[in-house]
Parts: C-alpha cells; structure tokens; sequence
C-alpha cells in the first residue's frame, strides 16, 4: 500500500518535470525564436534620455534582430498617454517603465501582463511585486540634504524631531504636497507619531518647490542650507563638485522604487521579455549603476559609495496601501507642505 | 468675376470650416468632461461636483484677484518695456536697430525654465548675483530685490515677454501712414500731442490685442507661479490647476478643465471687448489710397536718450539672464563667476546635445512642424479676420471668440483633450507629425488671428477695390495688394507661432510619439533629469538658431511689403 502511495508519488512528480521541462527550456530559446519574428520592442520609460539610449544599444548589440524604441516622458504624463492609449484600444507599449505606485495602477485596469523575470530571482522580495506584475530596477532614496558652505555636518539635525526645533524654522526646502514623505511617515510611524510630525513640521516655516532636479540644483547653488531631494542628485552635483552632502540618520529614509512592467497584449511579447530580462539582469544592472541610482540587483553595488550601505532606514512605499490611502496622504500633504 | 467671387467664398468657406473643426472639438469634449466624474473612456456620469469644487468657495475670488494682478501687471511691464522698443526701431532714427531688434527677440526664443531660474540666480535674497553686487559694493544690510514676491513674479513674466508687443506693435507701427500725424503737427499740436492724439488712436486696436494677449498668457502660464510663486506663497490659477492633478489618484483633469472656465470667460469677454472697440474699422485704416510713405521719425539730440534706454533696458532684461544660461552651459555646476570658472570651463555639454541623435530628429520635427503650423496658423488666421473685417456675416464675432478660446486653457488640458479625440477618431493621424500640427494650430490660431486681425484693420479697403475694379482677379489682387502690405503683422503671427514650438511644453509632450518628439520633449527630458547644463547648452544653440531665422523673416518682411527706400 505504502509502496504504490510512493510509486504513484514519483509517477507524479516524473509527469509535472515532464509537463514543466517545456517551460524552463522555453526560456531564451523560445524567447528568441519569437523576438525574431516580431523584431521590435517599444519602451515606455521616465528613465533619461541620455541613459535610456545605453540600455537600448546594449540590448540591440546583444539582439541585433530586434529594433528597439523608447519613448521618453514624465511619470504622470507617461502613465496617462500609456492609460488613454489603451483604453482607446492602441497596444503600442510593449515595456513601460514608470514608479511602482504607477504600475499598481495599471494592475487594476488590467493593463499589465505577469511576468516573473528568471533575471531577479534573486532580487529581494522588497524589489519586487508580491503578485508578480513589476519588478524593481533601481530605486532612489529621498534625503534631508544640505549645503555643506551653509550648515556644517555636526550642526546638522540627526533626525526628523530634530527638525523640529525652531532653529530651523524657514531653512528648509521641500517639495510641495510631497504626499509621498509624509506617506513613508506613516507607514513607518504609525499614524499617531506621523500626524505629530507632520503638525510640528507644518510649523516651521518650510520653504516649498516643485521639481526634484531643481529643487537640488538650488541647494548646491546655496539657495537654502537644507533641502529635501533625491540622494541620486545629490551624489551627481557632489561628483561634479558640488558642496553638498546629505544626512544619513533619518528614521524612516522614504524610497521610491522604479516599476518595470510588460503591457497586457503587448505587439511583441517575446521581445519584451527578452528585454526584461536583460534590463535585470546583472548585464542590465551594471549599466543602471551608471545612472546613480540604487540598482535592484543585489550583486551589482551602486555606483556611488555613499549608497552601498546597508544601515540606512530606508521606507519603501507599500503600494497598494499608498493608493487606498492616497486621499488621506495627499489631504495631510496640503497640511503640512502647502500654504 | 464672378467665378472668383465664388471661389473666395468657398476658399474662406472651408479655412473656416476647419478653424472651427479643431476648435470646437477640444473645448467641446473638455467642456462636457467638466460635467463628468471619470475620465474619458471610463464609465462615468453627470455631476456638477467638479464645478461646486472649483467655484464654490470663497477663496476663488481671492485667487481670481491675485491672477489678474499677476496677469494684468506682467502685461504692463512687456507691453511698456516691448512698446518703447518697437517705436525706438521702427519710427525713430536711433543707432544700432539691429542690434536692439535682434535682442528684442532672446526671451522669447529661449526656453522658459531657463530664464525664470536664471532670474532666481540674479535676484535671489539669499544667492542673487545683482542682490550679492549691490550689497559687496554698497555695504547694504539686505538684499535690495527680493525674486519671491507679487513683484518679482510680475517683472519675471513681464520681462521674458516683450517679445510679443515689440512685434506686434512693430508691425503696426511701420504701416502708419505719417501723413496723419502731419495732419496733426499742421494742425498745431506738438509731438507728445500728435502721438497722444493721433499715433495711440490708431494703434488702440493692436494695443487692444496686445494687451489681450498678454493678459491671457499671464492667467494661463505656469512656470513663473511654480518657481516664484510657491516659494513666494502667492497662488494663483495655476497653482490650483497644479494643485486639482496632485491631490487626486489618478489626477483629476475634469477639475483642471473646469478651473480652466475662468480663462475661458475672460478670454472671450476680452475678445467681446476687443471687437467691439475696433467695429469701425475704417477708423484704424492707415494705408489708404492716398499715398503711403512711411516714415522715422528725426530724434536729433533724443538720440541720446532712447539709444542707451534701449540698450540699457535690453542689458537688465535680456542680456542679464542670458550671460547667467550662458555660463551654466559651459560650467558642471552653477558657480558664481570667479576665477576657479576658468579651470572648469569645458564645452561638454554643447558636445553632448550635439551629438544627440535625438536632439537632431526633433530639431528637424519641430522645424518641420513649426513651420507647416505657423503657415496653417497664419492662413487660417487671415481667412477668420477676413470675415471679421470685410464681410458683414452675421456670427463673425462669435467665430472670432470661438477661434480665440484654445488660447485660454493650459496645454496640459488641451494636450489630453487632443490625445483622447486623435485616439478615438479613425483617423490615422496618432502617432505622427500631423497630430503635432493640428495641436499646435489649434492652440496658437489665436495669436496668428490678432496678429492678422490687427494688420488688416490698417488696410483700407479701397485698395482692394482699386484693383477690382482696374481687372484684376481676386486672387492676384489678394496676393499683389493685400498680402504685401498686412505682412508686417501677418509675418510678426507666423514667427511667433514658428518659436512658440520650441517653446511650448505640455502640449508636446502628450502627443510626441516614436520619431515624432520636437524640441520642447528634449528641453523636458533635460529639466527632469538634471541635466542643467546640457539645458542651458541647448537653450544658447535654440537662441542662435532662431535668431537667424527672426532676422531671416525681418528681411523678408522688409523686402517684399513696401516701404521708404
């Protein structure tokens, strides 16, 4: 009885390896059999122009057969040309590249497709969707910069609660209705410890812009001692010479983290997953290091060394709660980081 | 005869037709979206929530006032600053016109977020190089200017669009018939009075218009509020727009299009306005059959005056900000000018837009684009005011007003309007250049028709009906008769739309496809990336380029429309 359990057992297990060998040796093989065919890939991505065109060529140099496009634009603009486009019935997209908040949103309209790419398997689980429709590239970091002429390091505040002395009331710069800092606050903290942060931040006199890149161009120029940004632009303009440097003892250190989808029916699947899994691959990783910001492989090392760290505390934004929250950030956003 | 008569009827017929084509479309389903609570292609249903939300509270009309003095004073600084320049290169015989026209034109060629940030870095209280100059030297306390204030916003947009007046008004300026201002000096008035009494009067309808445009552009522009104004904490229109796509997941542009009303009404009513003062067009003509030399105006010693006023105000509004965008081009990073500059000066940064494949495609685009788009701008602009002007139609003003409404809203709600229409209809234009066109006409017809409105006022019709009436065809007559002498305004409008499409940003950037980006996406990739500059690099390039082009179009306007020799 036991061996017939046992032999029925191994019979079952000898048919799924069979049923399931198909899929693994599928894998580039079949991928490329069927770019081949399809020989174009089109990439929605807010990934720089200058950068987005190395990916592309490397990926081209390895797949000489497949013509490969990007199209290049802001986030919201992006999804929202990506979302009319396919709800008026135009596939065009094969790969979009945007935040992974954004690809959330997608996934309830349906319109990306599930692909868990062999090239992450190793990727950490916060680097990639639970449900299997994005996986991470890069993600970067925001920080409490500063302008190293204006404010010297050890006078620099330690913490969040630190800012919340009247000493540095009207030095610091933030990004208007930054719903996303405040909603790594609450994620973090609770809600009862970030609504406090957010009134005692809503107190001191910040100073408020729009546009990231900017809003760190000003802050090297010395514009305001302290900014908030993003840790890759900052480390850039450091590069470059820049008397800046940012503050590494934040508790949470909100990230945002980038979401790379295939399109739902894309015109050309297999090319797509082809570029997909290049893009994370360790190939694809050494070349997003490049661009300064986290990669989402874990064996590739961000390029700047500031970033290799491991005991930054960072926040990333769980998704799905960020949007059903979305009216409760956005509204104690408008409180605390709008006048 | 008569066979003319009927082909310029049907020809007026069908350039109508089509104004009204892309007009209506857009505002049409950006209006009926205003009543809906989901975007296009969602289930959704009738609400006038969106309207409650925009205009329900009290602090809209707080709003309202802050956006009309915004508007109304930045339009009073270009309209002042832009005037005097025009009168000083078109009827005065002061030095170095060229030089005074040619700068005339930098802010409008260059890109907006450059020189709204170069402002930031002049007059910043705390890094502004003029504030930093004025208190080494000075031993000032503070900064004397301060670029986060009601102020500063006004003197930004004012000065970065003096481009517009000294155009327009340079254009009317050069049809006046001097004749009449003779008629006024006989008549024993000095030179303010002739010019108060005589000149003003008959260049109220391009003042009108001027005005007008100006206004629009300051309710409806967004870079100055979000610079200057955020951290300014003076909020006008456009914050609220920017504030309808931010606090909504996803981004609410119902809301947006229904704050975009307001532009909407005061656009037309100034139109109404508009019209209405300048009904009797016989009034305004100053090319009329009795003889036409235009003529300067002999300054003698007030030579000394306006050559170095001009310059001096080309030096503070124009030449300033550009050194600024000049140097950040040739630095990794913004310094302040010192010596160290030296060691880090490289020419990178040109190298790399240059070499840009993309950068080349989308110059190539956008000249393509610009100029397809400012000549469709330009003739459906002419056949719109003249059925204002010559005909009696009953509706004129009300097709004027209609043709005039895409000015009023922001690009970012025409854009999704435009994306959404060319996704749906089955017609094959998404995806290319074309779409590109037909947004860009849509959204500057306005310009091109006060620009041709204004010119064909001075023109009097008897010189049409000379010709008609000696044989000619209406087609030869339209084209030896009328054409050379509106060109001046005619080619002031094509310009204008030509540079607003390397300008303009939101509306592209929807509707930009593969090989079909223009200019203004580069220009956004940059912004957003960081990559100042390479921005800065590119604005220097877009300023040469254009530049040719402006004294280009002066030339050709000068050449073929008829004047002193």
């Amino acid at each position: 009885m036991v061996m017939e359990k046992f032999s029925a057992a191994v019979l079952a297990a000898i048919g799924l390896l069979l049923i399931s060998v198909p899929v693994f040796a599928q894998g580039e093989d079949g991928l490329i059999a069927g770019a081949k065919k399809e020989g174009q890939l089109v990439w929605y991505t807010t990934t720089a122009q200058t950068d987005n065109k190395v990916l592309l060529d490397a990926f081209m140099k390895k797949y000489p057969f497949i013509r490969a496009q990007s199209i290049r634009a802001g986030g919201p603009e992006l999804a929202e040309k990506f979302i009319f486009e396919r709800r008026a019935g135009k596939y065009i997209a094969d790969v979009i590249r945007v935040l992974d908040f954004d690809v959330e949103r997608f996934k309830r309209e349906n319109l990306v497709a599930r692909y868990q790419s062999p090239s992450a398997e190793k990727f950490s689980p916060d680097m990639k969707d639970p449900e299997g429709y994005w996986t991470t590239d890069d993600y970067t970091i925001k920080v409490m910069g500063y302008n190293t002429k204006l404010l010297a390091a050890k006078d620099a505040p330690k913490s969040w609660s630190d800012l919340l002395e009247p000493k540095w009331q009207g030095k610091v710069v933030v990004e208007v209705l930054d719903y996303r800092l405040y909603a790594g606050w609450e994620q973090r903290l609770g809600v009862e410890k970030a609504t406090k942060l957010a009134e005692g931040m809503a107190r001191q006199k910040l100073i408020l812009r729009r546009g990231a890149s900017q809003i760190a161009e000003l802050l090297a120029a010395g514009e305001s001692p302290m900014a908030q940004a993003y840790v890759h632009h900052l480390e850039v303009l450091k590069a470059k010479g820049a008397p800046v440097d940012w503050i590494r003892t934040f508790d949470p250190l909100v990230a945002l983290r980038g979401g790379l989808a295939i399109s739902s029916n894309a015109p050309h699947t297999n090319a797509a997953r082809l570029f997909v899994d290049f893009y994370l691959s360790k190939e694809g990783a050494q070349i997003i290091r490049t661009w300064g910001k986290v990669p989402g492989h874990p064996d590739v090392e961000p390029f700047h060394k500031a970033l290799q760290t491991k005991e930054l505390k960072i926040q990333f934004l769980e998704p799905k709660l960020t949007a059903q929250n979305y009216s409760h950030y956005a509204a104690m956003a408008k409180k605390t980081f709008y006048r | 005869m008569a066979k003319f008569v009927v082909g310029k009827n049907v020809l007026l017929a069908v350039l109508v037709g089509i104004v009204v084509y892309l007009t209506v479309i857009p505002l049409g389903m950006i209006l009926y979206g205003t009543f809906r609570d989901g975007p296009p292609g969602t289930v959704a249903s009738f609400t006038l929530a969106n309207y409650v939300r925009a205009y329900g509270d009290a602090s809209i009309f707080v709003l309202a006032a802050n956006t009309m003095l915004f508007a109304v004073g930045a339009a009073a600084v270009s309209f002042v600053l832009g005037g005097f320049l025009a009168w000083v290169t078109e009827r005065t015989d002061t030095p170095l016109k060229g030089a005074i026209y040619g700068l005339a034109l930098f802010p409008f060629v260059i890109p907006g977020i450059l020189t709204t940030v170069a402002w930031v870095l002049l007059l910043s209280p705390t890094i502004g190089l003029i504030n930093r100059l004025l208190i080494d030297n000075f031993n000032l306390a503070q900064a004397p200017f301060n670029i986060y204030s009601m102020a500063g916003m006004i003197w930004v947009f004012g000065i970065d669009n003096i481009t517009l007046p000294f155009f327009l008004l340079a254009a009317s300026l050069r049809s006046m018939d001097p004749a009449l201002e003779e008629a006024g000096r006989v008549s024993g008035m000095n030179a303010f009075g002739t010019f108060w009494h005589v000149n003003l009067k008959l260049l109220t309808p391009t003042i009108f218009a001027v005005l007008l445009l100006l206004i629009v552009r300051g309710i409806e522009t967004f870079e100055v509020p979000a610079v200057i104004g955020l951290p300014a904490e003076v909020k006008v229109y456009a914050s609220e727009i920017f504030l309808a796509l931010r606090m909504f997941h996803p981004p609410d542009y119902n809301l947006a299009g229904t704050y975009s009303i307001f532009y909407l009404v005061v656009a037309s009513a100034g139109v109404g306005l508009y019209l209405r003062a300048t009904a009797s067009a016989e009034k305004f003509a100053t090319i009329t059959g009795k003889g036409y030399r235009p003529r300067t105006q002999r300054l003698g010693r007030w030579r000394y005056l306006t050559l170095p006023l001009a310059l001096a105000i080309l030096f503070v509004g124009v030449i300033l900000p550009f050194l600024i965008i000049a140097l950040t081009s040739v630095l990794p990073i913004y310094k302040r000018p010192s010596w160290e500059f030296a060691s880090a000066f490289s020419l990178d940064y040109y190298r790399t837009v240059l070499r840009m494949e993309l950068f080349h495609q989308a110059l190539v685009n956008n000249i393509v684009v610009g100029v397809i788009s400012a000549t469709a701008a330009v003739a459906l602009g002419t056949a719109v005011t003249w059925v204002g002007v010559r005909t009696k139609l009953r509706g004129r003003k009300l097709l004027d007003m209609v043709a005039f409404a895409p000015m009023a809203f922001p690009g970012i709600v025409i854009g999704l309007a435009l994306l959404w229409v060319y996704l749906t209809l089955p017609i094959p234009l998404y995806g290319t250049l074309w779409i590109l066109v037909i947004a860009y006409v849509t959204k500057y017809v306005p310009i091109a028709l006060r620009a041709c409105h204004t010119a064909l006022l001075q023109l009097h019709p008897e010189l049409e009906e000379a010709s008609i009436i000696s044989g000619s065809s209406w087609p030869r007559t339209f084209v030896r008769v009328v054409l050379p002498l509106i060109l001046p305004g005619v080619a002031a409008g094509w310009f204008y739309v030509l540079a607003l499409t390397f300008k303009a940003l939101s509306l592209p950037v929807l509707l930009s496809h593969l090989g079909t980006e223009v200019l203004p996406v580069v220009i956004y990739g940059f912004y957003e990336s960081g990559d100042f500059s390479e921005l800065s690099a590119l604005g220097v390039i877009l300023i040469g380029a254009l530049s040719l082009v402006a004294l280009g179009t002066r030339i050709f306007a000068t050449q073929f429309s008829i004047h002193e020799r």
